[in-house]
């Protein structure tokens, strides 16, 4: 119940930065809509394409936002003082994130979805599930991989802009080099089977379920680190 | 019974030792008073009882047990800063409040904030610095909690109105086995109120005493004691 509170004071604080996010990607999508006669086939999806990096950033600094923004404000010792450990706390931010990446993905997919089927009609396909999982994993992957790194610079007294690139350039890295190692293992889970048919062309291509299960494990992974932190080291 | 027992507390940061070897006790119900000038290590103290920053070394027991979510619980912490949402109107952050705290007495906060004179529907930005300095205290004390830390809590409330404000809130406003700790630099005004008194200087106690007890023994108010030894 006290999470909750703090969940529905996080969407309340962020609802302006989601809504401006959202309609700045249904106002390209739907240039991209209207300019596609005048485009070659297949350009406006290659572009509506973008709207997932475009999201996938505004994630990260939604991430890295969601607890600088407490520092900011001095609204830090508002919400160390309430009676709810790291793990609450941690939570809260990281449902609000889930929120968030979950609206995007829609948002983001369904335009995308849409596009395809305008720009290249006639296709016929079975790759939006693992076209949503993929991207949503990802989106709350960044998201709280952002919010990891800026508790963790917050947690300094000296340095902190400094330590924190540095640990967030190691992370990566190290992250990239766990991902690879772990790919055997990965590529024993089932895939889905997508089959794409553009005018009687029909290709054939497996998307594995680790690429969007290894993220959401990170993503656990960090939510951990992330509450032990709060918990352990996180001082106004 | 023991509210608050502290030994050997330190608290560092960096190089510097905001805190450092406090050993003292609180009794339940007794009204502490804390002075010192800016930078002796009042706000640190309460803040290490808040459970807002970790000893560097020593020993902190609210009730027996470390500053934690547990202690949070019957600790109500009023901050020296403006640590409330600024999106929030008056009358949220109050909701707010009460929904995480067991102890929060929604009549006492109904007579706060008509006693206060704050705007509920009005946002914490658009509040002037003396409404927020209000709005700060109502929201402390809204609450049955078995310690109240006041940090600063005449800082930004208008000369006159000090006195009254806490005079009535300490008398009217809490209960006779809730334990206080008042940190201020505002001695003159607070004074009154103290049932014990602790100074501070660079982080260490100088002088520690029964507040009544100072006043015949010196013969001389806490007041002008504070004086002799800032001065």
């Amino acid at each position: 119940m006290k999470i909750l509170k703090l969940y529905i004071k996080e969407l309340k604080e962020n609802y302006n930065w989601m809504m401006f996010s959202l309609l700045a990607v249904i106002a390209f999508d739907i240039f991209l809509l209207l300019r596609i006669p005048s485009m070659q086939k297949g350009s406006a999806t290659v572009l509506s394409l973008l709207t997932f990096v475009v999201l996938l950033v505004l994630m990260f600094v939604k991430g890295y936002r969601i607890i600088k923004r407490e520092w900011d404000w001095n609204t830090k010792e508002f919400l160390l003082t309430l009676p709810l450990n790291g793990f609450e706390i941690a939570l809260a931010m990281t449902l609000e994130l889930i929120t968030e990446a979950m609206l995007y993905t829609l948002v983001a997919t369904g335009l995308f979805l849409l596009i395809l089927s305008r720009d290249l009609s006639g296709i016929k396909h079975n790759f939006a599930l693992p076209l949503f999982l993929v991207i949503f994993s990802y989106f709350v992957f960044t998201g709280v991989y952002a919010v990891f790194i800026e508790t963790f610079s917050l947690t300094l007294r000296k340095w902190r802009k400094t330590i924190g690139f540095m640990v967030f350039v190691i992370l990566t890295y190290g992250l990239a080099k766990l991902t690879n190692l772990l790919k055997p293992v990965m590529e024993k889970l089932p895939s889905f089977k997508v089959t794409i048919d553009y005018m009687g062309q029909i290709t054939f291509q497996h998307i594995n379920m680790g690429s969007f299960i290894l993220p959401l494990i990170y993503t656990v992974l960090l939510y951990i680190c992330l509450s032990l932190l709060i918990d352990k080291k996180m001082e106004v | 019974m023991k509210a608050i027992v502290i030994e050997n507390l330190g608290k560092r940061f960096g190089t510097l030792w905001a805190v450092r070897d406090l050993s003292f006790h609180i009794d339940e119900g007794k009204i502490l008073g804390i002075c010192g000038p800016n930078g002796s290590g009042k706000s640190t103290l309460l803040k290490i009882l808040a459970g807002l920053l970790r000893p560097t070394r020593g020993m902190v027991k609210i009730y027996g047990k470390n500053p934690s979510k547990h202690t949070k619980r019957v600790v109500s912490y009023m901050s020296e800063i403006d640590y409330l949402y600024p999106w929030m109107k008056a009358g949220e952050i109050l909701d707010f409040a009460a929904s995480f705290y067991e102890d929060w007495d929604e009549r006492k906060r109904k007579d706060l904030v008509n006693f206060l004179k704050i705007e509920e529907d009005k946002k914490i930005r658009e509040l002037s610095r003396g409404m927020r300095g209000r709005l700060k205290i109502a929201l402390a004390l809204s609450r049955r909690a078995k310690i109240y830390l006041l940090d600063e809590p005449l800082s930004g409330i208008d000369l006159s109105s000090r006195a009254k404000i806490l005079d009535a809130l300490v008398r009217e406003y809490r209960g006779q086995e809730e334990t206080m700790i008042i940190s201020t630099h505002l001695v003159r005004e607070a004074e009154p109120l103290f049932e014990e008194v602790i100074f501070l200087k660079e982080g260490e106690i100088i002088l520690r005493g029964d507040a009544d007890e100072l006043r015949e023994t010196r013969g001389k108010s806490i007041t002008e004691i504070f004086l002799e030894y800032f001065i």
